[in-house]
């Protein structure tokens, strides 16, 4: 978990003391706040929404386009960045809600109920795994994606693609993005004893 | 009109003797950590001086101190958001899961 000293080096320091506390206004207030600005509209950044992403299924081998959401860090994958060896892209496929509510329904284990509850869950960010993204920017609709259904692909393949950004997370999504991420993959408190 | 005289200060202080001033100044109101005690003993209201803006250069500002509370208590309460965000966490859930993994492929949105 992250202490009050680490979140205060995290505080962007671009912002002045009112903006930071804006900033935590706005998360504390994230369902009824729009994720996205319409800022660095050609910029591959952390967070992105992007379309036309070449995905492999490791079943079976097959390939295809999907949505997804970027997530590796802004620098690592700054094309003007000099680098040594090529380097890739970390990306989370998207998963339409309505599908995955739709199929969620055919199942006789699953009542009406539960499934509602789940998918408020889902909203308000509540389950550990997924990352929700309200429609807004080029989505049409609600989306997730999986923490743990994570692909990589060459930054060269994935710039000379024919693709397209869906969206720039905003100061507020980005930051709840950054925390969902670090509740998900940086457990110190994992209760294994290493040495 | 009147003249205001202009006096510079003595310099008798030195460079040296600024950074000694300044490093005591630092390690007596902001002591480094010394047990697991630590964080527990800084807890609010606590001012961190090295998030103290430099009195030189664009941000510069007579008033920098006062803002140290408020950007603090923004930390704060981005800690007790975080906090609250952890504590309501839970599992998708085996049923739920078990739709997701069955069916992943065929979820992507294109």
């Amino acid at each position: 978990m992250l202490t009050v000293e680490q979140i205060q080096d995290y505080l962007p320091k671009y912002l002045s003391p009112r903006e930071q506390r804006e900033l935590v206004s706005q998360l504390r207030d994230f369902e009824n706040r729009s994720y996205y600005t319409t800022l660095h509209g050609t910029e591959m950044l952390q967070g992105d929404g992007w379309g036309g992403i070449e995905i492999v299924n490791f079943a079976d081998g097959a390939r295809d386009r999907i949505k997804g959401i970027l997530l590796s860090n802004s620098c690592d994958i700054a094309p003007s960045n000099e680098r040594d060896f090529p380097p890739r892209i970390v990306f989370a496929p998207l998963v339409l809600l309505d599908a995955f509510v739709a199929l969620l329904r055919t199942s006789t284990s699953l009542q009406p109920e539960q499934i509602g509850r789940k998918i408020d869950a889902v909203r308000k960010q509540r389950v550990t795994s997924l990352f929700y993204l309200p429609r807004g920017g080029e989505l049409d609709d609600d989306h997730r994606h999986p923490f743990d259904d994570l692909h990589n692909i060459p930054l060269q393949r994935f710039l000379e693609a024919k693709r397209s950004k869906l969206f720039t997370l905003g100061q507020m999504g980005f930051y709840l993005f950054i925390l969902k991420l670090s509740i998900h993959f940086c457990r110190f408190q994992e209760g294994v004893l290493r040495a | 009109m009147s003249d205001i005289g202009k006096t510079s200060l003595p310099g008798s202080l030195g460079g040296t003797g600024l950074a000694a001033g300044f490093l005591a100044t630092r390690l007596l109101l902001n002591p480094l950590p010394f047990s697991t005690d630590y964080r527990q003993s800084r807890l609010a209201p606590f001012i961190d001086y090295r998030l103290s803006p430099s009195s030189y250069g664009e941000h510069a500002t007579l008033f920098a101190a006062s803002k140290l509370a408020t950007a603090t208590s923004a930390a704060l309460t981005l800690e007790s958001f975080y906090v609250d965000l952890m504590a309501r966490q839970e599992r998708l859930g085996r049923e739920f899961e078990q739709v997701l993994f069955e069916n992943l492929w065929d979820l992507y949105a294109r």
